[in-house]
């Protein structure tokens, strides 16, 4: 949730790897498997960017359409699900 | 610096090495990681970097090597699919490896390893009444059924029982007279059978000229009269009060040109029966061989002493003829028993009368000045001597040696015990997987690997990362994933370490027992009965301190795989508790 929650931060930027990891707390075996399983899902996009000449490119990363939407509804999830697991006193 | 660098260097060089094994369809991320971690701040943190890309690599190679084909998504399904797991992989290693397995037990070598090494453990366990011979009795009654009379003989120069044994003899001969020789080989194994008595008379008709019928007739009649020296340690007291029927007997056999215990025709005889019925039990066969033609040797060197007594006393009456042929019907019945004989037990009889009678002719010859033939038999003497003679070790000669046969047998006694073991954690884990996946995919709401699917969502960590995360999540159970693979390989190497130890002495039994060649049937045999002793209990004679030990190993392995299920159980319980909360209203 982390993840999703940090590309809708910035949903137009092309994000790193590393730099999602930072983000995130997620260390590059979380984080990776993640990415992977969203790409296959069509749900990201992926795509290599030459930053400087003479530097290998990197892999850089950000959400579909699809993806967005997705993310925007599991996001809404859990509050929906605290809203019903823990009522508030009022309501008791 | 330089360590930083190092560090540095060697995560490249890990993910580089991942990157490599990597099935092609990942190499793009793995790619994708090996750039970034260029840009990862600090030696330490590009170490942690690479080892958890590293892992997602390797897990990808694995489930690519144990479930190769196309992964791909079908279309409709979505994200809440569940992967191919590590808990898939470990299952997928574990019948890997059984079916690895099953390609040893196709190798003739291994199932007969596996069957001598367990021989100790299920006498430890009482598995099975080894005195009942259950599995000659099996051979027993397949050749009664097929009318197999080398069957029968098989089987009758083998049992304990005098009276089954007499039973499939007499059947044998009655369907085969020409193996008549067999009552010979069962009177010798079993001298108190009624029987053996009434068969005497009949090989004496057929093969009159053998003095076996005669040492066992003296032998029954030692049983009658309630004498029975073992045959290796004869009785030291003389012949006079001996019967005189007992004394007819052994003159008989000491004046009797030929010697045959029919060994080799035995041994023709179990290289057509262990062909023909595969019966695949070596010690069987081969102690069988061992001890199914010991003849009362004691009777023999008790009746040539008393011989030598009398020759003695001859001679101190003056009369040397008389004493000389006393000596060399001795040394003419050592000489025929020694040549005539096909066992190193009959080497060692015959050897041991020979010694005996050419140290009285070399003191007669002595004591009548002819030094040349005292010289000859003084020589013969030291040559033929039972303990320091240049026979003393004939049909005794070993390639291997006694120590390594041992050590050959604890090796294969313990690689057979871990099999099983390892077998026993494979079946648990493996059990434990297989429920913790058909839980995870009965779960309402996806349950196992579902985005954001948050309630059943887990994480497994190994070698300190996260491997798993709230996407493609699932209830991963990483203590018995590990212990799955672990035993997976020791289950692979215990069964290669059986293969490997006992097929040196497959061969020999080979050569041994279908080829005839017992250059090395002593290192067999060696190695069969230090199989027959658990490892260790020979350090401690006649304390049961290595049945203890060793049940109590099983016990404690009983006693792991129980914690391992309880653990199993309580970690069952804490997921059910959340998933049931999530559906109170």
């Amino acid at each position: 949730m982390q993840v999703l929650d940090s590309f809708l931060a910035r949903p137009e930027d092309w994000r790193y790897g590393y730099e999602l990891s930072r983000e995130t707390g997620l260390k590059s075996g979380t984080l990776y498997p993640i990415l992977m399983r969203l790409e296959k899902h069509n749900l990201l996009e992926a795509r290599w960017v030459t930053t400087d000449p003479g530097v290998p490119p990197r892999h850089t990363y950000r959400l579909t359409p699809d993806g967005l939407e997705l993310a925007k509804e599991k996001l809404a999830e859990p509050a929906r699900r605290v809203a019903l697991r823990e009522p508030t006193p009022n309501e008791g | 610096m330089e360590s930083e660098s190092a560090i540095r260097q060697a995560a490249v060089f890990l993910l580089d090495s991942a990157i490599r094994i990597a099935p092609r369809e990942t190499r793009d991320w793995g790619q994708a990681m090996r750039v970034e971690l260029q840009y990862v701040e600090g030696s330490f943190a590009s170490l942690m970097w690479s080892l958890g890309a590293a892992a997602v690599l390797v897990k990808q190679a694995l489930v690519d090597f144990f479930m190769p084909g196309p992964k791909q998504v079908p279309p409709g399904r979505g994200l809440f699919e569940r992967s191919i797991s590590l808990r898939r992989v470990a299952l997928a290693v574990l019948g890997t490896f059984l079916l690895a397995t099953l390609i040893f037990f196709a190798a003739p070598p291994f199932r007969q390893g596996l069957r001598v090494s367990l021989t100790a453990w299920s006498a430890l366990l009482h598995a099975t009444d080894a005195n009942q011979q259950p599995e000659l009795r099996a051979l027993a009654r397949r050749a009664e059924g097929r009318q197999d009379p080398e069957g029968m003989v098989f089987v009758a120069a083998r049992l304990e029982d005098p009276n089954e044994s007499a039973r499939l003899a007499t059947e044998a001969v009655r369907l085969d007279p020409s193996l008549i020789w067999a009552y010979a080989v069962v009177a010798a194994r079993h001298p108190d059978l009624a029987e053996a008595r009434e068969w005497i008379p009949a090989l004496e008709r057929w093969d009159s000229r053998n003095a076996l019928f005669y040492l066992l007739t003296a032998e029954f009649i030692d049983r009658d009269d309630g004498v029975a020296p073992s045959p290796a340690e004869p009785a030291k007291t003389g012949t006079l009060s001996r019967s005189p029927a007992w004394q007819g007997a052994m003159s008989a056999a000491f004046a009797s040109p030929e010697f045959d215990d029919y060994s080799d025709r035995l041994k023709e005889l179990d290289r057509n029966v262990v062909r023909r019925y595969r019966f695949n039990d070596p010690f069987t066969i081969v102690w069988g061989e061992e001890q199914g033609t010991a003849w009362p040797a004691g009777d023999s060197q008790q009746f040539a002493r008393s011989l030598l007594q009398s020759g003695e006393a001859l001679e101190a009456a003056g009369d040397d003829k008389g004493a000389g042929q006393k000596y060399w019907t001795v040394a003419g019945f050592g000489q025929v028993v020694d040549f005539q004989g096909h066992t190193a037990f009959d080497h060692w009889a015959g050897t041991i009368l020979q010694s005996m009678a050419y140290r009285r002719l070399r003191g007669l010859t002595a004591r009548q000045g002819n030094a040349s033939e005292a010289t000859l038999f003084g020589y013969l003497a030291a040559t033929f001597d039972p303990v320091k003679g240049v026979h003393a070790r004939a049909g005794d000669e070993r390639v291997f040696g006694v120590e390594t046969c041992g050590r050959n047998a604890a090796v294969l006694q313990i690689a057979s015990l871990l099999m099983l073991v390892f077998f026993a954690i494979m079946v648990t884990t493996g059990a434990i997987l297989i429920a913790a996946g058909r839980r995870g995919g009965m779960a309402p709401g996806g349950g196992e690997g579902t985005l954001g699917g948050g309630d059943t969502a887990a994480t497994a960590r190994v070698g300190g990362e996260d491997t798993a995360a709230t996407v493609g999540a699932e209830p991963v159970k990483p203590a018995a994933t590990v212990l799955a693979m672990a035993s997976a390989v020791g289950f692979l190497i215990s069964n290669a370490a059986i293969y490997l130890t006992y097929r040196p002495y497959w061969y020999i039994f080979q050569r041994t027992i279908l080829k005839g060649d017992r250059s090395q049937a002593r290192d067999l045999l060696d190695f069969l009965l230090s199989t027959r002793v658990l490892p260790g209990l020979t350090l401690f004679n006649n304390i049961y301190l290595p049945s203890y030990f060793w049940t109590g190993i099983v016990l404690l392995g009983i006693f792991g795989l129980i914690l391992i299920l309880l653990r199993h159980l309580r970690s069952r319980a804490r997921i059910d508790a959340p998933r049931h909360s999530a559906h109170v209203p």
